[in-house]
């Protein structure tokens, strides 16, 4: 330092603050050049589980807490709530590469995060098979092993088309949550939706979107024929017995002929490479029924 | 006399003369406080900088830090800390000046309705548009100042506090029927984003943002501040204060629009914080007394220490994930407040 | 003439009037005493000239301004009120209570207000307390204390405009018997040697009779009598006013001045 002129702090730091950030630039200009990632955070429970259907997992240094497929994700730093995504404690996780469901944010954050050059790549996260392909086939390539992508594809779509081997009168389906006393029914735009679509069965809520809160009254109008009911909800009504027996559903001819099928929460909720896994249980649980 | 007992809380315990030490020394302690606090602050966090670095950072030497800290240090973890400041000052000093007001110790910035109506305007933003940083903050600001507003209207109708009392209770159960109305068109993430918007969070700061708050805030501090004579006034009550020579329509209306306006941007900017407004300027009457002279500063004083301190819980406790900081000052705001109220009652 | 006077007042309150057609003034350098029965209107009468309670008919002026034009700010420098109840307490300093007498005159530097306060803790005998915190005085002494910060604003009124008005609403309820004497001792001085007309609201017919200059005896929002002790505080109007038997007699200690005894069972 020159010693006639005394140190601005201020000065300094604004000046230092400038560079950083130039070179904050340049290095995320040099990253998007670079081939396979050494360590990934994911944002997002499905983008989690494809990491690991892609048999990528040793990459991960850290996820959201809904990734919780498969157990081991569990054991990952958690970062906490994909859509209150913490800057800094992502950062902590030095990544070199983020991918994050579209639906990540808060929307600050994730610019944040990019400006302080970090590569954050996003995925489509839309209850649709080809947002799930999307999703799979730019992760796959995130992570230099497209043919393991392509073939995870092919293979999803296989056990898809072989669910369809499992005989399924077409008739109407609802797919329930009931939390705490309230009871929720699936609506379009849902990853539940599709997968009764994907049984072949009608959806008696296409009507509305998202999942919405529905009277038992509204449930006995219906007269689905085919219930689905996520795990947690038959844990919290003490059993699938105790499901048929509820009285917003008894009087269905779902409950009455038997029809009352459960289905793991993360299968219900999400689109993932296990898709056609979800379409099977319910396939199977609709042509095992007994009244 | 209920009254006399009443406010005997407003004005902590009694203490002999000799136990309150020189409010300058007081407000010294503080500033001191709130210097550590903020070095602490910038100092510890989610990603790790090694304090010697820093330090050298700090004082010039910045040689040792690599381009991600300081760029951690510049565009994160300053802007964050200056919001907690000015949050936890604007905060501090409005509750004290919303106490002696109504002179109420339960008293706080969200009496009138200025917490229900952000959280109306944010949830309105949130279900109703496209959301984002922006619109959610001027729809809760929007929402604070017209809640706040009507709450101020009604009350005064009728003579003296209660009446603006009466007036913020029914506001506040309007406004949150009105929010249940938009939740129940709400999905599910959105109502996890107002679950945690409704706690809290200092992670929109950014500079832009700073730039309009801080002056913004600071102004309104500084003249609520300055009106510390109208306060102590206050405490002898209403008739009194009157004979002192201040209009009380005036006066009413002048405090609530300046806790409005100080407040306001900053719950739409950070979301619901609770307990800073209530518990600080009974912490700060409890050391220094009642005089609004020095109970308005220190009360901004701690404020911004006390926030400045939760938001380094909220980042390093369950890194790399984050606490809501809504939920750290309740956390250890609620407790406390039991452990004053059982004080009080002992005595 | 510098005067704060009442001009045919009448004062509604609910449904009917409870000052009827009221003309009284208060002289700079006077104190006057008013007296009367429960529900005589005495506090309503010290309500309206304090700008409290609005007058039905009739006016308030002080030096000639009617109260109606005058703004907060405005009455209180050239006024001072001490209430009856001092209800409230908090936690502040003795000195920190007086000093608020001096909120209206922002324009008074902080020795000014110094000397003030320090002449009112004598007038009001705090002197041995003064490191005490309100919050823990008795009831007489925190009165007492008001009473104290009620004369700085008395003292900075003079300073300002040369005189000043003091309403006192019965200022020695909760005094003992040596502090009652102390504080109209001083008011009597005060009154002459600072300028101040003072007003007191009081029960105690003798205090009155032996301190003020004047009474003014109210009876059901009227005024019965408006004169120097004697000449108002007749066995006839006290009779008539409190409706029980008076008798009036020469004071044996103090000349000039009369004691009032009440005999009989109150029926």
């Amino acid at each position: 330092m020159n010693p006639i002129n005394p140190i601005n702090p201020i000065r300094l730091l604004l000046a230092r603050g400038l560079l950083a950030a130039l070179a904050g630039l340049s290095l995320s200009a040099q990253a998007n050049e670079s081939a396979v990632p050494a360590r990934v955070v994911t944002l997002g429970g499905s983008v989690t589980e494809i990491v690991y259907a892609l048999g990528m997992q040793d990459l991960l240094v850290g996820a959201d807490q809904s990734s919780l497929y498969p157990a081991e994700a569990q054991a990952l730093a958690s970062i906490g709530y994909y859509r209150m995504v913490p800057s800094e404690g992502v950062l902590r996780l030095k990544p070199d590469l983020v991918i994050a469901s579209e639906q990540a944010g808060p929307p600050h954050a994730i610019e944040q995060l990019v400006a302080l050059g970090l590569r954050v790549e996003k995925v489509s996260d839309q209850p649709s098979i080809a947002s799930l392909h999307g999703r799979i086939r730019k992760v796959a390539c995130l992570l230099g092993v497209q043919e393991r992508g392509v073939a995870l594809s092919m293979a999803i779509d296989a056990e898809i088309e072989r669910t369809s081997l499992i005989p399924v009168e077409r008739q109407r389906a609802l797919m329930v949550v009931m939390r705490s006393g309230k009871l929720l029914g699936a609506g379009r735009e849902t990853a539940a939706a599709k997968i009764l679509e994907l049984a072949g069965l009608d959806n008696v809520l296409l009507s509305q979107k998202g999942y919405q809160p529905i009277t038992a009254e509204v449930v006995s109008a219906l007269r689905p024929a085919v219930i689905v009911v996520t795990s947690s909800s038959v844990r919290s009504l003490g059993g699938l017995e105790a499901v048929g027996h509820n009285p917003a559903l008894r009087m269905t001819p779902a409950a009455l002929e038997g029809r009352v099928i459960e289905l793991d929460d993360l299968l219900a909720q999400g689109m993932g490479p296990r898709l056609a896994l979800a379409v099977q249980q319910i396939r199977e649980g609709v042509t095992r029924a007994r009244p | 006399m209920p009254d006399r007992d009443f406010s005997r809380n407003l004005a902590g315990s009694h203490h002999p003369a000799g136990h309150h030490m020189t409010r300058k020394a007081g407000l010294m302690i503080l500033s001191c406080g709130l210097l550590f606090s903020g070095v602490l602050a910038i100092s510890k966090g989610a990603f790790q900088i090694p304090v010697e670095h820093l330090l050298d950072w700090l004082t010039g030497n910045g040689g040792a830090l690599d381009t991600v800290s300081t760029n951690v240090l510049i565009s994160i973890r300053l802007p964050r800390v200056l919001l907690g400041l000015v949050t936890g000052a604007s905060l501090g000093a409005a509750g004290a000046a919303m106490q002696a007001l109504f002179r109420n110790p339960l008293a706080e910035p969200g009496l009138v309705g200025l917490s229900a109506g952000a959280s109306l305007g944010a949830i309105a933003a949130i279900v109703l548009t496209p959301g984002g940083f922006y619109l959610i903050g001027s729809f809760a600001f929007a929402g604070s100042v017209i809640t706040t507003h009507l709450a101020f209207v009604l009350g005064e109708r009728s003579s003296g506090v209660s009446g603006l009392l009466l007036a913020g209770v029914a506001i506040n159960a309007i406004t949150f029927s009105l929010m249940g109305l938009i939740i129940i068109s709400a999905d599910d993430a959105q109502l996890r984003d107002l679950t945690f918007w409704n706690m809290g969070s200092l992670a929109g700061a950014s500079w832009q943002v700073l730039a309009v708050l801080v002056p913004w805030v600071l102004l309104g501090v500084l003249v609520m501040m300055g009106r510390w004579r109208i306060l102590n006034a206050l405490l002898l009550g209403e008739r009194e204060a009157h004979h002192l020579g201040y209009a009380l329509q005036v006066i009413r209306w002048q405090i609530i629009a300046l806790v409005a306006l100080t407040v306001g941007p900053v719950v739409a900017v950070t979301g619901g914080i609770g307990f800073v407004g209530l518990v600080m300027p009974h912490l700060v009457r409890m050391w220094l007394g009642a005089d609004h002279r020095w109970v308005l500063p220190a009360s901004a004083l701690a404020g911004a220490l006390g926030l400045t301190f939760a938001d380094v819980l909220a980042r390093v406790v369950i890194a790399p994930a984050e606490l809501p900081i809504g939920l750290v000052t309740s956390l250890v705001g609620g407790p406390f407040f039991v452990w004053m109220l059982l004080k009080g009652r002992a005595r | 003439m510098n005067a704060f006077e009442t001009c045919a007042l009448s004062v509604r309150r609910g449904s009917r009037d409870v000052i009827r057609e009221v003309s009284i003034k208060l002289r700079v350098g006077e104190v006057v005493g008013v007296l009367g029965p429960n529900g005589a209107g005495k506090s309503s009468l010290l309500g309206a000239m304090a700008g409290e309670l609005p007058a039905r008919t009739g006016e308030v002026l002080i030096d000639g301004k009617s109260l109606a034009d005058m703004d907060a700010l405005a009455q209180a420098r050239i006024r001072a009120v001490l209430p009856q109840h001092a209800a409230l307490t908090f936690d502040l300093g003795l000195a920190d209570v007086i000093r608020m007498g001096a909120y209206p005159f922002p324009e008074a530097t902080p020795t000014q207000v110094d000397d003030w306060v320090r002449q009112s803790v004598l007038d009001a005998d705090l002197t041995h307390l003064e490191a005490a915190r309100y919050g823990e005085l008795s009831g007489g002494e925190a009165q007492r204390v008001q009473f104290a910060r009620v004369l700085v604003q008395a003292r900075a009124a003079a300073a300002a405009t040369g005189h000043a008005y003091i309403l006192l609403d019965e200022p020695t309820s909760s005094l003992d018997p040596r502090h009652q004497l102390f504080v109209m001792h001083r008011v009597h001085q005060l009154a002459r040697s600072e300028n101040f007309g003072v007003l007191i609201v009081m029960h105690d017919i003798n205090l009155a009779a032996q301190w003020c200059s004047r009474i003014v005896l109210l009876n059901d929002g009227m005024v019965a009598s408006d004169a120097l002790p004697a000449s108002a505080l007749t066995p006839e109007t006290l009779e008539h006013v409190f409706g029980m038997p008076m008798r009036v007699f020469p004071h044996p200690l103090v000349p000039q001045r009369i004691l009032v005894l009440a005999h009989g069972n109150g029926l």
